[in-house]
C-alpha cells in the first residue's frame, strides 16, 4: 500500500472518491453497473478498461454530468449537487476542448472567472504545462498535444486536490505521452490525488499506485498496480521445435508447454530461463529467441473476467 | 454569479461571428429603410420600400426605421445570436470544461441569459444609432429640419426593440438547449422565422379564420404591432396592426420568460450529452 494512502486512513480522512452501487442505463443499455470504487486521498488511481467498457460514463458521473440512474457517490466527502461539489476538484474529460476563435489565455481567463479563480493563477498554469510562450496564439492553431496541456491547465486552475483525468494521452505521440505522464507525475508528487482512466495498461503500470479494472460496465478487480499482470511466462524460438518441446517438456511437465505459433509458450519462472537454455543447446537445438513475457492487457481482462476482451 | 457573466461575455463578444451578425443588421436597416428609398425619390428605381418618399427617411421617423426589421429579418439574426451564445457549447463539446470548473447549471445558464440580453441591447442601440446617422444625413443633403422624437418616445423605442430582440434570442436560446446543437437550431429557428411566419400571415391566415386568429398569439405577429405602434412602416415584413401595443408588450415578455425557463429547465433536467 503506498506510503501517502496509509497516512490517509490512519488520520482517517474522508476518501477522495466514493461509489457505491452506481449504475447508469441509457434506455435498455446498462453503460456502467454496480460500480462500488474508493479512491484514497494522495494515490494515483488507475481505473483501467478497454474503449466502451463504461469509463468516460462513470467519470461524468462523477463531475455530475450525468445523472446515475442508480447508486451513491461522494467527492471529497461531497454530494452532487451540493454547494462546493467541485471546489478544489479539476477534470479533463474525453480530451480536451475549449473555443477555436480564442486564445489559449483568452480561454483560460474564461474558465478562471466560472471557477472563481483570479487572473494571476492563470499564467502559472500555464508556466506549469509550458505553454506561455504560445498563450497568445488562437487554440485553433493548436497542436494536438498542446491542446491537451491546455486541457491540464484548464483542469488545474483551482490548484485541486483531486485530478480526475480521462485518457489524458490519447491521440498524442511519444513526446506528448511522456511530457504528459511528466505531468501527472509532477502534480501527483505535490500532493494531488488522480483518478486516471486510460485502456494502456503500460501507462497506468508507470503512473498509477492503485487500479480498478472495468470491463463491460461492471468492476471486476480493485488492486495495487504491483498486483496487475503479476507472473508471466517463457517464450522459446528454437529449431527444430519439435525437439524442443519433447526436450523442455521434459523438463517442466508437458501441460506446462504451449505452441505459440513457431515459438512455444513454457509456464515457468523466469530463472529457468537459462537452464532450459543450456538443456537445449547440449540436445543441439538451436535456440534463436528466449525472451520473459508478461500478459498484456488482453491477457489479464481474460484473467480477471474469464472472458476474451477481443470478442467483444 | 458575476464572475460567470464576465466568462460569458468575454466568450460571447470575442467572437467575429456575432459582430457579423451585428454589421449585416445594420446593413439591412441603412438599404431598406434608407438607401432604396432615397434612390427612390428620383422615381427611377422601382424597389419594395423604393416610394416611401422623402418624410420617412428624416429624423421623426427613425425610431420607426429602427424597429422595422425586428418581427422577421433582424429578429432572425438576432435567434441565430441566441443560438451562438450557448449552442457553441455543444458543438465544441465544452459544456463539461464549464462544468468541470464547479459552477451550477443555473448559474451558467443566467450567464448565458445576461449575456444574450446585453447582446439584444447592443443590437438594438447600433440599428437605432446607424438610423439616426442615416435620419441626419437624409436631413443635411436635403435641407431639411432636424426634428428630433422627444426622450420619452426614444426610450419607448428603445426599450421596445430591446425587448423584441431579447426575446428572438432567447428563443435560439431555448432552441440550442432543446436540440443540443448549433446547426439544427439555427436551420428550424430560420425557417420558422422567414418562412413559416410568412406563409401563416400571407398565404393561411386570409382564408382560415382560426389560424387568424391563432396570429394574434404568436411571438412575430405580436412584434409586428409593437413595432407598427411606434412608427415601423407599415409596408416592413412582418409589420401590422393585429393587437394592442399594451398587450403585445405583454405577451413578448411572456414569451420571453417563457423561452428562458424552458431553456433552463431543459438544461438543468437533463444529463450532458454533447
Amino acid at each position: 500500500m503506498p506510503r501517502r494512502t496509509l497516512w490517509a486512513i490512519v488520520a482517517g480522512m474522508s476518501s477522495s472518491v466514493e461509489t457505491r452501487g452506481l449504475t447508469k442505463h441509457y434506455g435498455k443499455t446498462v453503460a456502467v453497473k454496480d460500480l462500488t470504487l474508493t479512491v484514497e486521498p494522495g494515490e494515483v488511481y488507475g481505473f483501467l478498461g478497454p474503449n466502451g467498457a463504461g469509463k468516460t460514463t462513470t467519470l461524468r458521473m462523477l463531475l455530475g454530468l450525468v445523472r446515475p440512474t442508480s447508486g451513491t457517490l461522494l467527492l471529497r466527502g461531497r454530494q452532487p449537487g451540493t454547494r462546493g461539489f467541485l471546489d478544489g476538484i479539476g477534470a479533463l474529460i474525453e480530451g480536451p476542448a475549449f473555443y477555436g476563435y480564442l486564445s489559449g489565455r483568452d480561454n483560460l481567463r474564461v474558465f478562471a472567472r466560472h471557477a472563481g479563480v483570479g487572473e494571476p493563477r492563470v499564467a502559472e498554469v500555464l508556466e506549469t504545462v509550458d505553454l506561455a510562450d504560445r498563450a497568445g496564439d488562437r487554440y485553433s492553431a493548436y497542436s494536438l498535444g498542446m491542446k491537451q496541456r491546455l486541457g491540464l491547465a484548464a483542469a488545474l486552475l483551482k490548484e485541486p486536490e483531486l485530478l480526475i483525468l480521462d485518457e489524458p494521452t490519447n491521440g498524442l505521440d511519444p513526446a506528448g505521452m511522456l511530457d504528459m505522464r511528466t505531468l501527472i507525475r509532477r502534480v501527483s508528487a505535490q500532493g494531488c490525488t488522480v483518478l486516471l482512466s486510460s485502456h494502456l495498461l503500460g501507462e497506468v503500470q508507470q503512473i498509477c499506485d492503485r487500479v480498478g479494472v472495468i470491463f463491460r460496465g461492471e468492476l471486476v478487480a480493485q488492486l495495487p498496480v504491483d498486483e496487475l499482470g503479476s507472473g508471466g511466462s517463457l517464450v522459446v524460438t528454437a529449431d527444430p521445435v519439435d525437439a524442443a518441446r519433447s526436450r523442455i517438456s521434459s523438463m517442466v511437465g508437458p501441460d506446462r508447454v504451449r505452441p505459440d505459433g513457431a515459438s512455444l509458450q513454457i509456464d515457468a519462472a523466469r530463472s529457468d530461463a537459462a537452464k532450459i537454455n543450456a538443456e537445449l543447446v547440449a540436445a543441439g537445438v538451436s535456440v534463436s529467441e528466449l525472451r520473459w513475457q508478461t500478459p498484456d492487457l488482453e491477457q489479464i481482462f481474460f484473467q480477471l473476467t474469464g472472458v476474451n476482451a477481443d470478442a467483444h | 454569479m458575476l464572475t460567470n457573466v464576465r466568462a460569458e461575455l468575454i466568450k460571447t463578444f470575442r467572437r467575429p461571428a456575432v459582430w457579423l451578425l451585428f454589421g449585416i443588421a445594420c446593413l439591412l436597416d441603412i438599404t431598406f429603410t434608407y438607401l432604396i428609398p432615397y434612390a427612390g425619390l428620383s422615381g427611377n428605381v422601382d424597389g419594395p420600400t423604393s416610394n416611401r418618399g422623402l418624410a420617412s427617411m428624416l429624423p421623426p421617423s427613425f425610431i420607426g426605421n429602427s424597429l422595422g426589421g425586428m418581427p422577421i429579418f433582424v429578429g432572425a439574426l438576432a435567434l441565430i445570436f441566441g443560438v451562438l451564445v450557448i449552442g457553441t457549447e455543444y458543438a465544441s463539446t465544452t459544456w463539461k470544461t464549464v462544468l468541470a470548473q464547479g459552477p451550477s447549471r443555473a448559474a451558467v445558464y443566467g450567464a448565458k441569459l445576461g449575456a444574450s440580453a446585453i447582446g439584444a441591447l447592443i443590437l438594438t442601440a447600433s440599428l437605432f444609432a446607424v438610423s439616426a446617422a442615416s435620419s441626419a444625413v437624409v436631413a443635411t443633403l436635403k435641407d431639411q429640419p432636424m426634428h428630433w422624437p422627444g426622450f420619452s418616445d426614444l426610450a419607448t423605442g428603445f426599450g421596445a426593440g430591446w425587448l423584441i430582440a431579447t426575446m428572438w434570442t432567447t428563443l435560439g436560446v431555448a432552441l440550442a438547449v432543446a436540440l443540443r446543437g448549433l446547426a439544427l437550431p439555427i436551420g428550424l429557428g430560420l425557417v420558422w422565422m422567414l418562412v413559416v411566419q410568412n406563409l401563416l400571415a400571407g398565404i393561411a391566415a386570409p382564408l382560415i379564420d382560426w389560424i387568424a386568429q391563432m396570429q394574434k398569439w404568436l411571438p412575430g405577429p405580436n412584434a409586428g404591432s409593437l413595432a407598427l405602434s411606434l412608427g415601423a412602416n407599415p409596408d416592413s415584413p412582418g409589420v401590422g396592426a393585429l393587437v394592442s401595443s399594451g398587450r403585445a408588450t405583454l405577451m413578448l415578455a411572456a414569451y420571453l420568460v417563457a423561452f428562458a425557463v424552458v431553456g433552463g429547465w431543459l438544461l438543468i433536467r437533463r444529463d450532458i450529452r454533447e
